[in-house]
């Protein structure tokens, strides 16, 4: 109970700093930091993210729809177009959930003054993941178009 | 209303700790084994999805990600005043869509 006064409290204070932040933008004092694109692009990263899980509903219930829907699916699933989509959604997943880490900390008061340092670890972070998980899919794309 | 938010605030960073777990759960178990599945193995992708705890994370994945994603969205029209004079509209038509959706999901996954 503590807890979700304690954060309801600095939800309240967040939501006066967001104010404080847009009367800014209208009075032309606000300054675009990392911070902000950051938010942007969690944004844009959520909204995709609610568009894959769309898709992967309408993905389901062909899949169990029968066999012959189910070939239809995989056949697409496994083209090298298939493979492209899959590493873009990982990377903006990648960015989704290690951005949202990052506003955890930022919520909680962790680390405020070293928010450029966490940003630009965040995306280390996420390079190196979708590096890690990208190759062996290029891998697979470069095989299936060669042989 | 400040009560309203304060609990979505506090839902959002909650489910966003359980999705990060149930998205590592539905890539590898489901994603993974659907993508790297050769023709003709229909019957290998019944067995997994009728598994009871595929089905179950299906469906509590289904349901995280919805009320994660629609309560992001209507922070995304509070957010900007383009949508002040509908927001009410859209954020409302959203949840009953996405209402059908997760039964849709769940009848689907359960009747399998």
């Amino acid at each position: 109970m503590r807890a979700l006064i304690y954060f309801t409290v600095q939800y309240l204070d967040l939501v006066q700093f967001a104010a404080e932040q847009g009367r800014m933008k209208l009075t032309g004092r606000y300054h675009k930091g990392i911070g902000v694109v950051y938010r942007y692009l969690h944004m844009v990263s959520g909204i995709a993210l609610f568009l894959y899980l769309l898709l992967n509903a309408v993905l389901l219930f062909l899949l169990v729809k029968g066999e012959h829907s189910f070939q239809t699916i995989l056949s697409l699933l496994h083209s090298p177009f298939a493979l492209v989509a899959v590493s873009l959604l990982l990377l903006v997943t990648l960015f989704h959930v290690f951005n949202g880490v990052r506003i955890l900390f930022f919520d909680l008061g962790l680390w405020i003054e070293d928010q450029k340092d966490i940003a630009l670890t965040v995306l280390i972070i996420v390079v190196i993941l979708f590096i890690i998980h990208f190759l062996p899919m290029v891998e697979q794309v470069v095989g299936k178009i060669l042989f | 209303m400040k009560k309203n938010f304060a609990l979505k605030w506090l839902y959002q960073r909650i489910s966003a700790v359980i999705l990060a777990v149930l998205l590592w759960l539905h890539v590898h178990y489901v994603i993974k084994t659907v993508i790297t599945m050769e023709t003709g193995t229909f019957s290998d992708f019944m067995v997994l999805i009728t598994h009871p705890w595929i089905k179950f994370i299906e469906i509590v994945f289904f349901f995280f990600a919805l009320s994660h994603g629609l309560i992001g969205i209507d922070a995304v029209l509070d957010n900007y005043r383009f949508f002040n004079t509908s927001k009410r509209l859209i954020s409302r038509c959203l949840w009953v869509a996405g209402s059908a959706l997760f039964c849709g999901v769940t009848i689907t996954v359960l009747r399998i």
